[in-house]
C-alpha cells in the first residue's frame, strides 16, 4: 500500500493505492498523523482495492478526530463502495 | 628556464593522468577491455619522453619517469604499471646508445623496473575499490621509489662514491620532491573531478587510527636513529681528521729527526710530497710563519694570508679555518723552530660521515616504509578482517536470521568471540521460543474459553420441533473477533446474532467477548429489538478508547407467528432460503456497533414459511481468497444456496455443504480471516 500526502494550508489530502488491510492501516494511522490545525481531510481512494474493517476503523477513528471538521472519502470503486454501505459508514462519512 | 621545465616535468604525468582519466570516464575508452595495457604504453611513453628530454645538469637528468610509473598503476591497474615500467626501464638502458648519460644508467633502469614492481603489488593487493590511495600516500609512495633510485646510484657506483655522493646529494630532494609531488597532484586532480570529499582514511576507522599511531610510532625511530647515527658519525670523523692530521705530523717529525735534516731543502721535501688522504697536505713554515714549503708562488708569503692562525695556545690542538677558500681542520706542531701544519679539507674529513648519513636515512626510510606496509598488512589479515567478519555476521543476526553462525577463526581470540556470540544467539533462540511456547498455550487456553462461550451444543433444542439451529465458528489465528450467538429470550422468541469485531487476534477477542455479553444481557430485558441494538451500541461506544467496532445483525423470531425482526448494523446480508427463492436481505438499519453513540436502529420484519431458512455469515466466507487472489464472493454464495440439492438439507448440513465449498474453493490458501456462519431453519 502506498500514501501520497498532499497538504493545502488547512486542507490535508491522502492519497491511497492499494490494500487497505490489518497490517496496512497502521502505515495510514500514523501518516494522518496529529490533526492539529487541520479542518478538511480527505482520503482518495481511485485506487484503492480492498477495505477491511481494520481501514475502517482508522476512517472511523479519524472521523472522531478532526471533530468539527470534515471527513470526505472520494472516488470510491464500487466494492468498496458496497462496503461503506452495508456498515452503514456511508451514512456518518461524505463519500463522493 | 630551469624552473619551468622542472615544472613542466612534474606536471607531465599530472595531466597525462588526468586526460587519461576523463577519457575513460566520458568516452568509451572506459569500457575497451584492454584500457589499461593502453594506458601503460602511454605513461610508457611518457616515461621515454622524461629521459629524453629531462632536465640535464651534467651529472644526473632531472625526470618523473617513475612518477609516470606509479600514476600508470594507480589509476589504471596493475599491468598499466607494469607495461610501463618495462617500456621505461629498457629505454633508460639502452638510451645512452643515443647520447643519454650514461651515469646513472643501471640504477634508473633498475629504480623503474622497482617502481613498477612496487606499483603493481600495491595496487593489486593493497588497494580496491573502497580503498583508494589518498595524496599522502600517493606522495609517499613517490618519495619511496626515489629514495630507493637514490640508493641504487649508490649501490652502482660502489667504486667511485665520491662522484656518486656528488649526484646524490645534488638532485636527491628535488627528484624526491617532483616524484612524490607529481604522484599526489595526479590523485588530487583525479579525485577532484571525480568530485569526491574524500573516501580514503575514515579516521574514525581501526585501520587509520592504527595506521597514524604506526606512522607517528616510526617517525620517533626513524628521527631517534638517524639522530644517533648523526651524532656518532660525526664523532667519528671529527676523531678520524684529528687522528689523521696528528699522526702525518708526527711522521713528518719523526723522519726530520731520524734523519737529521735541518737544512731548509731536507724539510721542504718532506712537506711538499706529502698527501694527507686525497686532498690534505702539509705545509711548513718557519718561526715567524712565512711559508717555506709549496709551489713558487707560496713561499715567503705569511700562513696567516692564508687563513692559518700559527699561536702557541693552538698548538696541536684541531682547528677549523677556510684556507685558500677551502673550509678545512688543521692542526699544528712545531719542531726545531719550524711550523709544521697538517690540513685536512672538510669536505673529505667529513665524507664517510655523510655518505653513512645519507644511506642511513635512505636505507632507513625504505625499511620502514616496507615495516609500514607489512605492519599494515599484517593487522589487516589478523585483525581487520576478523572484525568485519563478525560485525557482517551480526549485522545478519540483527536484521532477523537467528540461524547464522559465526565462524571466524584465525586465532584464538576471534575464536572465542565466534563462539561466545554464536552460544548467545542461541540462548536467544531459545529464550524466543520458550516465550512463544509459552504464549501458544496461553492462546490455546484463551481459544477454548472462547469456543466454550458461544452455544456449542448440537442439536440445542431437542425437545422443540419448530426450530433448529447450527453454527460454527472458525478462528484465523488462536483467537478471533467473530461471533454467533443464539438464545431464547423467553418461551416463544428466538435471538440469533451473528457478528464481527474490527480486526483479528486478541483486541478483537476481547471486544468480541464484551460485545456478546451487552448483546445477551439487553436482549434478555428489553423487549423492542431495535432498543436492544441501540442500547447494545450506546453501552459499547463507551470506554472505547481504541475505536474498536463491530458489525452485527441481530434478529429476533417469534416461533408462534414466524415473524422474524431484525437490525443490520453494518453486517454482511445474511440468505434468506425458502423454497422457490434465495435472496440476501440487504435492508440496513444503522452503524456498524461501537461507531458513534446516539444512533437510532430501526428493525425490519420478515414472514417466514415452514421450511426456510436464514443463512447468517461473517465477511470470511464471502472474502475467502484462492491461490489467484480471486474472492468468493456473495454471488458464488447465492449461487450455491440456490442449487436445488440445498433445498431439502437440515441447518447443519447446509452449514457444512458452504463450509466444504469455501474450503475448495480457497485451495489449501492460508485462511485470512475468521469464518463464522449460522444457520437457522423454521420447521
Amino acid at each position: 500500500m502506498t500514501i501520497e500526502k498532499i497538504e493545502n494550508g488547512s486542507k490535508l489530502t491522502f492519497k491511497v493505492c492499494g490494500r487497505l488491510d490489518t497490517t496496512t492501516a497502521p502505515q495510514l494511522e500514523e501518516a494522518v498523523g496529529n490533526l492539529e490545525g487541520i479542518t478538511s481531510l480527505v482520503f482518495d481512494f481511485k485506487d484503492l482495492e480492498y477495505i477491511s474493517s481494520a481501514g475502517l476503523r482508522v476512517i472511523l477513528l479519524e472521523k472522531k478526530a478532526i471533530g468539527s471538521g470534515s471527513l470526505v472519502c472520494e472516488n470510491l470503486n464500487d466494492t468498496i463502495r458496497e462496503v461503506f454501505d452495508i456498515t452503514g459508514f456511508s451514512g456518518i462519512i461524505d463519500v463522493r | 628556464m630551469l624552473v619551468i621545465k622542472l615544472v613542466g616535468m612534474t606536471l607531465l604525468p599530472v595531466i597525462l593522468s588526468f586526460f587519461l582519466h576523463l577519457l575513460k570516464k566520458k568516452t568509451s575508452f572506459g569500457n575497451f577491455a584492454h584500457s589499461d595495457i593502453v594506458a601503460g604504453v602511454v605513461f610508457g611513453a611518457a616515461a621515454v619522453i622524461c629521459t629524453e628530454f629531462g632536465v640535464d645538469t651534467g651529472l644526473a637528468i632531472y625526470n618523473t619517469r617513475d612518477a609516470s610509473v606509479i600514476c600508470a598503476g594507480l589509476f589504471f591497474g596493475w599491468r598499466a604499471s607494469a607495461l610501463a615500467a618495462v617500456i621505461g626501464s629498457v629505454e633508460r638502458f639502452l638510451a645512452p646508445l643515443w647520447g643519454v648519460g650514461v651515469y646513472t644508467r643501471w640504477a634508473c633502469s633498475i629504480a623503474t623496473a622497482c617502481a613498477g614492481i612496487f606499483t603493481s603489488l600495491i595496487v593489486k593487493y593493497l588497494f580496491n575499490e573502497e580503498n583508494q590511495p589518498s595524496p599522502t600516500q600517493g606522495f609517499s609512495m613517490g618519495a619511496f621509489i626515489e629514495v630507493f633510485h637514490m640508493l641504487m646510484v649508490f649501490v652502482t657506483h660502489a667504486n667511485d662514491i665520491h662522484k656518486a655522493f656528488e649526484v646524490v646529494r645534488q638532485c636527491s630532494l628535488l627528484m624526491i620532491l617532483m616524484n612524490a609531488t607529481a604522484v599526489a597532484l595526479a590523485i588530487l586532480c583525479i579525485d577532484f573531478s571525480n568530485g569526491k570529499k574524500q573516501i580514503y582514511g575514515d579516521t574514525e576507522k581501526l585501520s587509520f587510527k592504527f595506521g597514524y599511531g604506526l606512522a607517528i610510532a616510526m617517525c620517533i625511530g626513524f628521527a631517534m636513529s638517524i639522530s644517533f647515527i648523526s651524532i656518532l658519525q660525526k664523532r667519528i670523523s671529527d676523531t678520524d681528521a684529528r687522528t689523521l692530521l696528528a699522526s702525518n705530523i708526527e711522521d713528518v717529525k719523526q723522519e726530520i729527526l731520524a734523519t737529521n735534516k735541518t737544512s731548509l731543502f731536507d724539510m721542504r721535501n718532506s712537506a711538499t710530497y706529502r698527501h694527507i688522504g686525497t686532498s690534505g697536505y702539509l705545509v711548513i713554515t718557519d718561526v715567524s710563519g712565512n711559508l717555506i714549503t709549496g709551489s713558487k708562488e707560496y713561499i715567503g708569503r705569511n700562513a696567516s694570508d692564508f687563513g692559518i692562525s700559527i699561536s702557541s695556545a693552538t698548538r696541536s690542538e684541531m682547528q677549523r679555518a677556510s684556507i685558500g677558500g677551502v673550509d678545512s681542520y688543521y692542526i699544528h706542531d712545531v719542531l726545531n723552530g719550524f711550523n709544521i701544519v697538517a690540513v685536512l679539507p672538510v669536505d673529505e674529513a667529513k665524507f664517510s660521515n655523510r655518505i653513512s648519513v645519507y644511506v642511513s636515512i635512505f636505507m632507513e626510510l625504505l625499511v620502514f616504509a616496507i615495516l609500514f606496509i607489512m605492519l599494515n598488512a599484517l593487522e589487516r589479515t589478523l585483525i581487520l578482517k576478523n572484525v568485519d567478519k563478525v560485525n557482517k555476521g551480526l549485522k545478519s543476526i540483527t536484521s532477523g536470521d537467528l540461524s547464522v553462525k559465526l565462524d571466524v577463526n584465525g586465532n584464538k581470540e576471534f575464536k572465542s568471540i565466534s563462539e561466545s556470540i554464536n552460544s548467545t544467539v542461541d540462548k536467544l533462540e531459545q529464550l524466543i521460543d520458550e516465550a512463544n511456547a509459552r504464549m501458544d498455550e496461553e492462546l490455546l487456553l484463551a481459544k477454548r474459553i472462547q469456543q466454550d462461550s458461544l452455544p456449542c451444543v448440537f442439536p440445542p433444542f431437542p425437545n422443540r420441533q419448530d426450530v433448529d439451529v447450527y453454527a460454527t465458528m472458525q478462528t484465523a489465528k488462536q483467537v478471533g473477533g467473530d461471533f454467533y450467538d443464539f438464545f431464547f429470550a423467553s418461551k416463544n422468541k428466538l435471538y440469533i446474532v451473528i457478528a464481527d469485531v474490527s480486526g483479528k487476534g486478541i483486541p478483537a477477542a476481547l471486544f468480541m467477548m464484551k460485545s456478546k455479553t451487552i448483546i445477551r444481557n439487553l436482549a434478555e430485558t428489553e423487549a423492542d429489538l431495535s432498543e436492544v441494538v441501540s442500547k447494545a451500541n450506546n453501552e459499547l461506544c463507551e470506554n472505547n478508547e481504541m475505536g474498536m467496532f463491530v458489525t452485527s445483525w441481530v434478529g429476533c423470531l417469534d416461533t408462534d407467528t414466524g415473524i422474524l425482526t431484525y437490525c443490520n448494523a453494518g453486517h454482511n446480508p445474511p440468505a434468506y432460503v425458502s423454497k422457490n427463492r434465495v435472496d440476501m436481505l440487504r435492508r440496513v438499519s444503522g452503524l456498524v456497533l461501537a461507531g458513534l453513540p446516539g444512533v437510532k436502529y430501526k428493525s425490519q420484519t420478515l414472514k417466514l414459511e415452514k421450511g426456510d431458512k436464514i443463512f447468517l455469515y461473517t465477511d470470511g466466507v464471502t472474502e475467502a481468497v484462492n491461490s489467484r487472489v480471486e474472492m468468493y464472493t456473495e454471488d458464488r454464495l447465492l449461487d450455491l444456496l440456490s442449487d436445488k440439492e440445498c433445498h431439502d438439507l437440515s441447518a447443519k448440513e447446509l452449514c457444512i455443504r458452504v463450509k466444504e465449498s469455501v474450503e475448495k474453493f480457497s485451495e489449501n490458501q492460508e485462511q485470512f480471516d475468521d469464518i463464522t456462519m449460522l444457520c437457522m431453519e423454521y420447521k
